[in-house]
């Protein structure tokens, strides 16, 4: 028979074998823990973020049945651009990104797509507005326009915050160890939010 | 090498390694406001900036409502808003809790007046009503010439509009922050150490094992949020050569959020 140390000492309760692995699952479990509240901490924050987008692009979408309302009391003849803003504010509020779609690149590229068409539609139908100087003064357009221009802002920032939030969290998806794991827990690299180039802020009415 | 020549290079090296660091940090530092009122370009009297400072500490005193006024000479083709927002976040105005900031920026070269309102204003000053208060209280002021007055009365308005009311609108919960770490997670430190002292009980039972005990913390990487939206940024450091002594005219920023609401305007 093979020598074995432990036939010629008294039976430990514990041998060290079993203690080192019962202290290793007990790291790899520790480990795993972390990682995946860290994980889904910074899936929270993306999330939470991604709320904060789509409300600010709630509120400019609010704003423009009183704005189109505005300007057709003053320049009913253009039709056309006034048309366009009511399609296109109407297809942007069909596009809603739940959370559970963020991971996907081609759901947030048809938010950024109807966003950008209302963006590009408001910015026409404001440059129209230019020729209409009764409209221009008028104070009830001008309240609209400092009310855009806000929401635009604030849309701005909650973008940016967004996107923040998609780099901490792609950073804690990519790094060593936690990569090892994520796909085990279903977190995968989410997408940025993009401009769709030339659409991205409705150009600013001059006074 | 002699002594004295390790000291001059010794010397030569820090100041090197100074100077480096000083053109680096006025680079990518953002501003971080400690004065209420902040004269950047030399535009109002240091009697007009303490008055105006005193009358918003008094404000702060009494609504814990922060303002801040900062004069800055040139935007350096940044856009005011973004400098605006990532100069009230920086600072911290407004208390933590509240989200009660306000920065008032003035761009002397680029004539734009922007007021900066944090998230538990938006609900007594809205855009609207901070771009009212901006065209008829300031705006005149400034065009003929009167910093000073123009500050003052825009300052007042404002601080008549968010009277009595400093808990804002349903949007006051800031939804992504790097600088509240405050909560202590008791429940991740349960998971983490509940083992470690469970562990160190067997071991302790068992009496024979070697300690191999070691933990992996958590794989943290830090990355920087960042605030800007582009890469332009301000050059000019935060103190200048016309700061008061009072005590009355210096703040601390309490943390508080923006959202970027308010308005801007030009004269």
């Amino acid at each position: 028979m093979t020598p074995d140390n432990s036939s010629t000492q008294p039976r430990k309760r514990f041998s060290p074998v079993m203690i080192g692995l019962l202290i290793l699952a007990i790291i790899v479990l520790i480990g795993g823990c972390s990682m995946y509240n860290n994980l889904a901490s910074a899936n929270q924050d993306v999330e939470a973020a991604w709320g904060e987008v789509q409300n600010q692009y709630q509120r400019r979408s609010d704003l423009i049945p009183n704005l189109v309302n505005t300007v057709k009391g003053y320049a009913k003849q253009e039709e056309k651009v006034l048309t366009e803003v009511v399609a296109a504010r109407a297809s942007a509020t069909q596009v809603r990104i739940d959370a559970s779609q963020l991971d996907d690149p081609a759901a947030l590229r048809r938010f950024e797509q109807a966003q950008g068409e209302l963006s590009g539609a408001l910015g026409r139908l404001l440059a129209v507005s230019e020729s209409y100087p009764d409209l221009k003064s008028n104070q009830n357009f001008r309240d609209l326009q400092t009310q855009l221009d806000g929401t635009e802002n604030r849309i701005a920032v909650a973008r940016q915050r967004f996107n923040a939030a998609i780099r901490e969290f792609n950073g804690r998806v990519v790094t060593f160890p936690a990569n090892l794991l994520a796909g085990v827990f279903g977190f995968g690299k989410k997408p940025y939010f993009e401009a769709t180039p030339g659409s991205d802020r409705a150009p600013k009415v001059e006074f | 090498m002699t002594l004295h020549h390790r000291a001059l290079l010794i010397g030569l090296a820090l100041t090197c390694l100074t100077l480096c660091s000083i053109a680096q940090a006025q680079e990518t530092t953002p501003l971080r406001l400690t004065e209420r009122v902040n004269d950047l370009a030399g535009v109002l009297s240091s009697s007009d900036r303490e008055s105006i400072a005193s009358e918003l500490k008094s404000y702060e005193d009494s609504t814990s409502n922060q303002f801040v006024v900062l004069v800055v000479p040139s935007l350096n083709g940044e856009p005011i808003e973004q400098f605006a927002l990532r100069t009230a976040q920086e600072s911290g105005i407004g208390r933590d809790d509240k989200d009660n900031g306000l920065l008032l920026v003035v761009a002397i070269a680029e004539r734009k007046i922007r007021i900066e309102v944090g998230y538990g204003l938006e609900g007594v000053l809205p855009d609207v009503l901070t771009a009212q208060i901006r065209e008829r209280e300031i705006t005149p002021q400034f065009k003929a010439g009167n910093y000073a007055e123009g500050i003052r009365q825009g300052m007042r308005a404002l601080m008549a509009a968010a009277a009595g009311e400093y808990v804002g609108s349903a949007n006051t919960t800031p939804f992504y922050e790097k600088e509240d770490g405050d909560g202590i997670d008791w429940f991740f430190l349960a998971v983490v150490f509940g083992p470690f002292i469970f562990v160190g009980l067997i071991i302790f039972l068992a009496l024979h094992a070697p300690n191999r005990g070691g933990h992996r913390g958590s794989s943290s990487s830090s990355y920087d949020a960042g605030t800007t939206w582009s890469s332009d940024s301000s050059s000019w450091s935060s103190s200048d050569s016309s700061s008061s002594s009072s005590s009355d005219s210096s703040f601390s920023g309490g943390g508080g959020d923006f959202g970027g609401g308010g308005s801007t305007g030009d004269w």
